[in-house]
């Protein structure tokens, strides 16, 4: 105990100069979040809509909400398996190659896959190649 | 069983470390008790952070800085893991373009639940000025907080961090 009356008492509520840059930091990183979250929120209920639209198999609307969500978010891979799906539904060929480029350089496990050559005729299978993961 | 030695463990949640510290700290400043030396992270050290405080006159206070971590260190998991854990489970699309951010942050808060547990040395310090007033929840609570420390050498302070940062997305978007 006398030892610690020789120290000297470090004044309350001071801390380092960097830890208090990583607070400010942290905090403005989840004031943006606060600030996406009611977008992705809204997108988020759009998709949930467009999915239920889908499986109850009201495919017209479905896609339309598919599509303006693909057109708003380029980068998910669900939104456009979704819509690759819809179009092998139709009977032209025109559609085929459209969605085909949807999926074109997709990487589709294995419930995917299975959920796509439901929709996908079977001469098109040939076009995928297997592609192994190291896990 | 993986093996990691605990001083890579603290590398990794340097974070963490540093939060369990300022919560020590932070309840010393509440009740107004001396702290005299403070290392916030000690890479080369047998200890990966410490706080030297003064005499603790109330033993309810000394309880309070030692379990401090377990709430502040909670706390702070289920707040900055709580971006990326929503996004990662309950969002399937997302317009965001600063993931990156939200990842930087849960590996923050994920550290800050890993080091949540108070140590050993926060239970002994609260059990020598306990002395004569040691009562049964006392030793309890000593032994549990071993147990707890003994267990995380088996990853059980990593099951934690990972279920607690997913508490907060659960109560909101369930």
């Amino acid at each position: 105990m006398n030892n610690q009356h020789q120290l000297s008492e470090i004044p309350r509520y001071t801390y380092p100069i960097l830890i208090k840059i990583s607070a400010v930091a942290c905090c403005i990183i989840l004031g943006l979040f606060a600030y996406e979250l009611p977008s992705i929120l809204v997108v988020n209920k759009r998709y949930k809509s467009a999915e239920q639209a889908f499986k109850r198999k009201e495919y017209i609307r479905a896609f339309d909400e598919f599509y303006a969500l693909n057109k708003e978010l380029p980068g998910f891979d669900q939104i456009k398996l979704r819509l690759a799906q819809m179009l092998f539904l139709k009977k032209d060929i025109q559609s085929h190659l459209v969605a085909m480029n949807y999926l074109e350089g997709m990487r589709l496990d294995d419930s995917k896959w299975n959920d796509l050559i439901c929709f996908m005729p079977e001469e098109y299978t040939d076009l995928f190649k297997t592609v192994e993961v190291k896990s | 069983m993986l093996i990691v030695p605990g001083f890579l463990i603290s590398f990794v949640t340097f974070p963490g470390v540093i939060m369990h510290e300022i919560s020590h700290r932070f309840m010393c400043d509440v009740f107004h008790v001396p702290v005299y030396e403070i290392g916030y992270f000690n890479f080369f050290s047998s200890t990966a952070g410490h706080v030297l405080h003064g005499h603790v006159n109330k033993l309810r206070h000394n309880l309070l800085i030692a379990l401090a971590p377990l709430f502040f260190n909670s706390m702070m998991c289920m707040v900055l893991t709580f971006p990326y854990s929503s996004i990662g489970t309950y969002f399937k699309v997302h317009p965001s373009n600063i993931t990156p951010l939200y990842v930087f942050l849960w590996w923050v808060g994920f550290s800050c639940g890993v080091h949540a547990f108070p140590s050993n040395q926060d239970v002994n310090s609260v059990m020598l000025a306990a002395d004569d007033r040691l009562t049964f929840g006392l030793k309890f609570l000593s032994y549990f907080v071993r147990l707890l420390n003994f267990l995380s050498s088996m990853w059980l302070s990593f099951i934690y961090a990972f279920g607690i940062s997913f508490i907060l997305p659960s109560f909101i978007f369930n």
